[in-house]
């Protein structure tokens, strides 16, 4: 039975072909589509049947097109040579085209006139199509400028990006001694670099000022590619322990700080207590990895970074040699991390190497919401064009006679095609210029919104491509509006038109069947997006509400960072913290202070911790954090077990720790975790600690990433940090403290910066900024995607009641309830809804995949919301329908039979 | 212009799907589905047209004379569309051996350079 349709289907498919190819070669195709479907039905495999389907089917489209377009320049060419009157100098060929053109040109000239004439419908289809254009455009630009466009470098195919990983899947950085076995040992790789994010406080003019920094590999500019068009990249001695301190500063920086005044090269600026002398300044396009990089200094290893293969934290950047493929290089790196893990099985066993092409790296965050929202707006169009569809549908209805006589007067067929294609032309270019403004502001406005969070955000831009794809849009929405319309109008017989009078026209069951289609469509359009925004709506809901282990309300953070040339020892480090502390908590409304190395939600540095007694058990990927006594009580992280740290955990008592929830439960399961003692390879050689308290878990990497096994040491007792976060609880509006305790810093220290000053609920709202976006935009795609329907809906029905007015009269004439004609179009228009809803939640079950990925806590077919948008869309549908069908109702028979 | 008067040279090179389709039809006339079955076959899997671009391809070289429709009687074989049988004209003959020496010209070139192994 199935067999014997699809043969039928095929049969009608090829009526794509020209009629000569029909006529010479459909029962040849015919015949030999049967046996390899009936090939396929032999194996028994539904998707061989399928994949047989949809591949013949696709060909035959193919194919079909190719023949069509040869018949027509033969044609074509054909006419050029039998035309009569030509004069032996003109060239057949190019005076058909020379007529072709000519004749198009009057065809826009007319189109433009017609549409001028009928200003209302113009400008409801041009600002539709402009919509529709215009946010395909804005966000295609930023596909564009983000994932399609090559990274701006030499050769950019060629780079790559790794970070090694240990068994459980967990990334790391690579450690210094294994960064360089791995550059020395590599062959496929025409260089290696490293690099590492800092920062650093300049002094010396003014106020100090923290700038953000990278320490870099001698040879990573000459890597990129990149060459400094004032000064020179590093040199080779430059990053070793004990060369001359040298920087090269950003473009941006050198702009603002030094008014772009070359003289600086040369001369020495003071970053972190450090006089370093300025030797290049990078070209004004240059950009690396996300945000913008003040000052590159050389990343020199120390001895103490050169003595233990365990610490891991530089970030690695390669460059393959030329014809060597990806995985190839990939398998080297393996190869080297097995031999690594050979040689020092201590640190290395088990350990490998993650490479990924830096383009990747760069964008794989944004990617799958870059592709959901281009997809989204792919709908919005669809929707804008069935609405102008609906819009031409109904213009032509009342230009049936103006066609009719066009055709009687000599007009062929495929001429008043031409016509009605070039007038749906026009609409879209029109659509498509005035898109191509909106996309212009569209963009500015999300780079505004999300130029921070967005990879490569300086990259993006109406640019050709952007321009390219307009076009293209612009070209396909007005082919789109335009065939059914014309191709409709083909159909029927057009001389008809003039015996029956331009209204009665070109009515029909097809134009019937052509608006339902368009109702169906927009419905099901929209219930598809608007499911989207819905997931996302719930999904940040979740994400927004989720339970982070702390009280982030009133909570103000900044971060010091002490240079070491000042502060040398651990001592001095750890009273500065500890006074500036003290210091902070005397400030009127302050409730409480501390320090850490790491504020919740920022991520962490990672550790592997063993417990005496169990020398075979290793506990890695456990998050640490160093903190000074307060801590817990300022972020109201509440004690489970034992006690909090406290001002006698000094350097010489016992070293203590806390731990969180998760560590107690994982590396002590039921038994008690406070009085257990764990060892850690401390920064001073392996320390045995004692657990003193347990603390409830808090989101430490982010909101939608389960906590990791934590522990807390107390930064008095453990190697005492350069850099720390503030937390301060204050008792009224945290951001009315901020000059307060920055004036506490300076009594301290004149020369210190605080900086990344923010409220933990800012902090907060940062860390879902791309999720808040994707929410925001997909909301708005789907608002405009359904009130583009409603509008559609209303449009439909509207006409189908203005149709039926004498209908309509005639029931109420005879003894129809007012009532019964409302329910009469509401029913007849949310049938058409239904069906719509019906194919709108498949469609959003099986698009639901892609979302899945952004989506937290909330399954992509979750049925609470799928019901709910069914509903709102549903009500909106009605609401579309209610308004003509109110019309209806109140139709005067008198008036309507009068036309009869 | 009629094939047999044309310059055979003029069609080379032929594309990969020509040659086998070609190269299928030397045996005798053939029919769309065993051609199809026939190129995939001997390209190993690597050429596999859909039927649309293999009568695509059978209308270009009816088109160029290198093979006609041939004539067979309706065996009444079963109900349904009826086949299509092709065969190799002379001239196709002609520009399907041209083809051959022309590769086989480019390979004994290749062998000399030792850019292939040589015949054992």
């Amino acid at each position: 039975m199935l067999h014997r349709s699809i043969i039928r289907f095929y049969h009608s498919w090829l009526r794509w072909y020209p009629f000569d190819f029909r006529v010479e070669y459909s029962a040849g195709m015919e015949h030999t589509f049967v046996e390899r479907l009936q090939e396929a039905c032999d194996r028994r495999s539904r998707a061989a049947v399928v994949t047989l389907v949809v591949r013949e089917a696709w060909n035959v489209f193919a194919t079909a097109l190719v023949e069509r377009v040869t018949a027509m320049i033969r044609v074509m060419r054909r006419r050029g040579r039998t035309s009569p009157g030509l004069t032996p100098g003109n060239h057949p060929a190019g005076k058909h085209w020379a007529e072709l053109v000519a004749s198009a040109v009057q065809d826009i000239r007319y189109a433009f006139r017609s549409l001028v004439r009928s200003l209302g419908f113009s400008t409801t289809a041009v600002l539709t199509l402009a919509l529709g254009i215009g946010a395909n455009t804005a966000i295609f630009s930023v596909v564009n400028g983000v994932l399609l466009r090559p990274l701006p470098y030499e050769n950019p195919e060629r780079l790559i990006q790794a970070w090694e990983i240990e068994p459980p899947g967990l990334g790391f950085g690579f450690s210094p001694p294994n960064f360089v076995s791995f550059r020395q040992e590599a062959t496929l790789f025409e260089d290696m670099t490293a690099f590492l994010n800092t920062s650093f406080t300049l002094t010396g003019s003014g106020e100090p000022e923290r700038v953000s920094g990278m320490l870099v590999s001698a040879g990573f500019f000459e890597l990129l590619g990149v060459s400094l068009p004032d000064g020179r990249s590093f040199l080779q001695e430059e990053d070793m322990t004990g060369a001359e301190p040298v920087v090269i500063l950003g473009h941006g920086f050198w702009q603002r700080r030094f008014g772009g005044n070359e003289a600086v090269l040369g001369t020495a600026i003071t970053l972190s207590g450090v006089s370093r002398t300025v030797v290049g300044i990078t070209p004004p396009t240059f950009r690396f990895g996300p945000g913008t990089i003040d000052v590159w200094a050389p990343l020199a290893f120390s001895h103490r970074d050169m003595s233990g293969r365990g610490r891991h934290f530089l970030d690695v950047l390669a460059r393959l040699r030329p014809g060597i493929e990806f995985d190839a290089a990939a398998q080297e790196l393996d190869a080297i991390a097995a031999r690594l893990g050979n040689a020092y099985p201590e640190t290395n066993a088990g350990w490998g190497v993650r490479a990924v092409p830096l383009l990747e790296m760069t964008v794989w965050r944004v990617r799958t919401p870059l592709l959901v929202l281009l997809g989204a707006v792919g709908f919005v169009l669809l929707i804008a064009c069935a609405n102008v569809v609906n819009l031409l549908l109904a213009r032509a209805e009342g230009r049936g006679r103006e066609m009719a006589v066009r055709a009687a007067l000599g007009a062929g067929r495929s001429r008043l095609l031409r016509l009605l294609l070039s007038e749906s032309i026009v609409l879209a270019s029109l659509g498509g210029a005035l898109g191509l403004g909106l996309a212009y502001a569209g963009v500015e406005l999300l780079m505004t919104g999300i130029g921070s969070e967005l990879p490569r955000a300086t990259e993006v831009g109406l640019d050709i491509p952007a321009l390219a794809f307009t076009m293209l849009v612009t070209l396909g929405a007005g082919i789109l509006v335009g065939s059914v319309p014309a191709w409709q109008g083909a159909r029927k017989n057009l001389l008809s038109g003039l015996r029956e009078g331009g209204h009665q026209a070109l009515q029909g069951v097809g134009r019937r069947r052509i608006r339902s289609v368009l109702v169906v469509a927009e419905v099901s359009l929209s219930l598809v997006l608007v499911m989207g925004a819905g997931l996302l709506l719930e999904s940040f809901w979740r994400l927004t509400h989720v339970d982070s282990g702390f009280d982030h309300r009133q909570v103000l953070t900044g971060q010091i960072s002490l240079p070491t040339s000042q502060y040398e020892t651990d001592a001095q480090r750890g009273i500065f913290f500890a006074d500036l502390v003290d210091e902070i908590e005397r400030l009127p409304g302050v409730a409480s202070a501390a320090a850490t190395t790491g504020l919740p939600l920022l991520g962490g540095r990672n550790t592997t911790i063993t417990v005496p007694g169990r020398p075979d058990e290793e506990y890695r990927g456990i998050d640490r954090r160093r903190i000074t006594p307060g801590y817990f009580n300022t972020m109201r992280i509440p004690l489970l077990a034992g006690r909090f740290l406290n001002d006698r955990d000094k350097p010489d008592s016992p070293h203590v720790v806390i731990v969180n929830e998760t560590l107690a439960r994982r590396v002590f399961s039921d038994e008690r975790a406070v009085g257990r003692q764990i060892n850690w390879g401390g920064p001073w050689g392996p320390e045995t600690l004692e657990i003193v308290g347990v603390v409830a878990d808090v989101k430490q990497h982010g909101l939608d990433i389960d906590a990791f096994p934590t522990m807390y040491l107390a930064h008095a007792q453990i190697y005492a940090a350069e850099s720390m976060s503030l937390a301060i609880r204050i008792a009224g509006d945290p951001l009315d403290a901020v000059a307060a305790v920055r004036e506490a810093v300076w009594r301290l220290d004149p020369n210190l910066p605080l900086y990344r000053v923010a409220t933990m609920e800012q902090v907060i709202a940062d860390s879902v900024t791309s999720e808040r976006f994707s929410m925001l935009l997909l909301g708005i795609f789907a608002t405009v995607a359904l009130s583009l329907a409603v509008v559609g809906i209303y449009g439909v029905m509207s006409y189908t009641v203005c149709e039926r007015t004498q209908e309509m009269g005639v029931r109420i004439a005879l003894g129809a309830g007012r009532r019964e004609v409302l329910g009469l179009v509401i029913r007849q228009g949310m049938k058409l809804a239904f069906v719509g809803l019906i194919l709108g939640i498949a469609g959003a079950l099986g698009l639901g995949r892609v979302l899945s990925s952004l989506l937290y806590e909330v399954s992509a077919r979750d049925p609470w919301t799928l019901a709910s948008v069914a509903v709102l869309v549903a009500a909106v549908a009605a609401v579309a329908c209610y308004l003509p069908a109110r019309h209806a109702a109140r139709v005067d028979p008198a008036e309507a039979l009068r036309y009869e | 212009m009629t094939s047999s008067r044309r310059d055979p040279a003029a069609l080379l090179p032929l594309t990969d799907l020509s040659f086998h389709i070609l190269l299928a039809l030397g045996d005798g006339a053939s029919h769309g589905y065993a051609i199809g079955k026939d190129v995939e076959r001997r390209s190993g899997g690597r050429l596999n047209p859909a039927t649309g671009s293999l009568y695509q391809a059978f209308k270009r070289l009816r088109e160029d004379g290198l093979i006609v429709e041939a004539k067979r009687a309706h065996t009444g074989e079963r109900q349904g569309p009826r086949r299509q049988y092709f065969q190799l004209t002379p001239f196709g003959r002609r520009v399907f051996s041209l083809e051959a020496q022309r590769l086989q010209g480019l390979l004994s070139v290749a062998r000399e350079k030792k850019l292939v192994p040589k015949r054992s």
